[in-house]
């Protein structure tokens, strides 16, 4: 957990320093497409309406790549906007993210049909589970998904490294036990 | 899920994007700069159309007497006083994104009630508002006296007046359900608040 907390001691990538803003724009687009689109899935289960947040959050970190001080790491600075805006975009929305029971499908012992689509279910359970925590635990696990130090995840959400940790410990545990649930 | 089971977790996460939603993704993210260029423009535009109407009112209009063009430059004063406002909210919502992470919920807050606040100023504003601006158009075509603008615009004009009265009444009912809308985003942004603040002080109390 401590070289989890230390990590990289800036927290920086040293190759996300130098840039224009158009320039860092693509950087974004090359590195950190995925997480985007990976943390506005855990906010939001419609297709459509995810690809409408993905958009706000494309927009918001293009608007503010001018005012990136790299005193983090791109990285950071991208989920932190990404994070924002999803919240934004949950307070909007007239509806909490989904918690529906599982399918039965989903909870029977029989053998799936192959791995893949077991592999496909499982992801998709974890997409529900991770939905279903509690806000900022949601926060943490999700940036520690996206394999994260807990210094990172402390200067993306505005806590210390040390809360970081304890908030994705309970996280994990939320999600250790709603899995312990549904198998 | 065992305790060493959570790098297995992080791989299947990270394994969420399908290639057909990545190339979609790519594609979005290509269009982001047209996109942004097509929105600025729309608000300049949106905010010229504004400027260019009041001023076109004026003079289209050109009022003849002194109380007439209090009027007009009263209503202006609410527009622009509206129209400043609103640029504040936009900005204070884009500002969000980058602000400082502790201090999010307390400003998203903030900006959802003077959004809220603004609206409701609006709704109370546009009934006597859209009124006054009747009695004002019907005085500048040379109607004066109460008596005279009441018979111009209930009895004479019956039925125009009755096709306002259903736009104001359309565009009330709209404003009304924004505000609803707004009431439940602050609702809703409060409520997180408080989430967020209870397992901050979980850190800090679990802290060593």
């Amino acid at each position: 957990m401590d070289e989890r907390i230390t990590g990289n001691a800036s927290g920086r990538d040293e190759s996300d320093e130098n840039g224009s803003p158009a320039v860092l724009f693509e950087r974004v687009i090359a590195r950190h497409i995925g997480m985007i689109s990976r943390i506005a899935l855990a906010y939001e289960a419609d297709p459509a309406l995810r690809r409408e947040l993905v958009q706000e959050i494309l927009l918001a970190v293009w608007r503010s790549l001018a005012k990136f001080r790299h005193d983090s790491s791109l990285k950071t600075f991208v989920a932190g906007i990404a994070y924002k805006r999803s919240i934004s975009h949950v307070a909007r929305a007239a509806r909490r993210p989904k918690s529906a029971p599982l399918p039965d499908a989903m909870a029977s012992e029989e053998p799936l049909p192959d791995e893949i689509s077991s592999r496909n279910q499982l992801k998709g359970r974890l997409r529900e589970l991770v939905r279903t925590l509690p806000l900022a635990q949601k926060q943490a696990m999700v940036l520690c998904l996206e394999d994260f130090s807990f210094k990172e995840i402390g200067d993306t959400l505005g806590i210390s490294a040390h809360a970081a940790a304890m908030r994705c410990q309970r996280a994990k545990d939320a999600l250790r036990e709603a899995m312990e649930n549904w198998i | 899920m065992r305790r060493g089971d959570f790098p297995k977790l992080a791989q299947l996460w990270q394994e969420q994007i399908d290639p057909a939603e990545q190339a979609a993704l790519d594609r979005l993210a290509g269009d982001i700069k047209r996109t942004a260029r097509r929105r600025g423009a729309l608000e300049v535009l949106f905010t010229l159309l504004g400027f260019a109407g009041l001023g076109l009112a004026l003079v289209v209009l050109r009022p003849s007497t002194l109380p007439l063009g209090a009027g007009f430059a009263a209503l202006g004063a609410v527009m622009l006083y509206v129209m400043w406002k609103r640029r504040g909210i936009v900005e204070g919502a884009r500002r969000l994104a980058t602000g400082d992470p502790d201090t999010f919920f307390a400003a998203a807050v903030e900006n959802a009630r003077a959004e809220l606040s603004l609206s409701r100023f609006g709704l109370w504003v546009m009934p006597p508002g859209y009124a006054f601006m009747l009695v004002l158009l019907t005085a500048s075509d040379g109607v004066i006296g109460v008596q005279s603008i009441a018979r111009f615009l209930l009895v004479k004009n019956a039925m125009m007046t009755l096709g306002h009265l259903v736009l104001l009444t359309g565009l009330w009912l709209t404003f009304l359900r924004l505000d609803l809308k707004l009431s439940a985003q602050l609702r809703r942004l409060e409520r997180m608040s408080r989430e967020w603040e209870g397992e901050d002080t979980r850190d800090r109390t679990a802290a060593p």
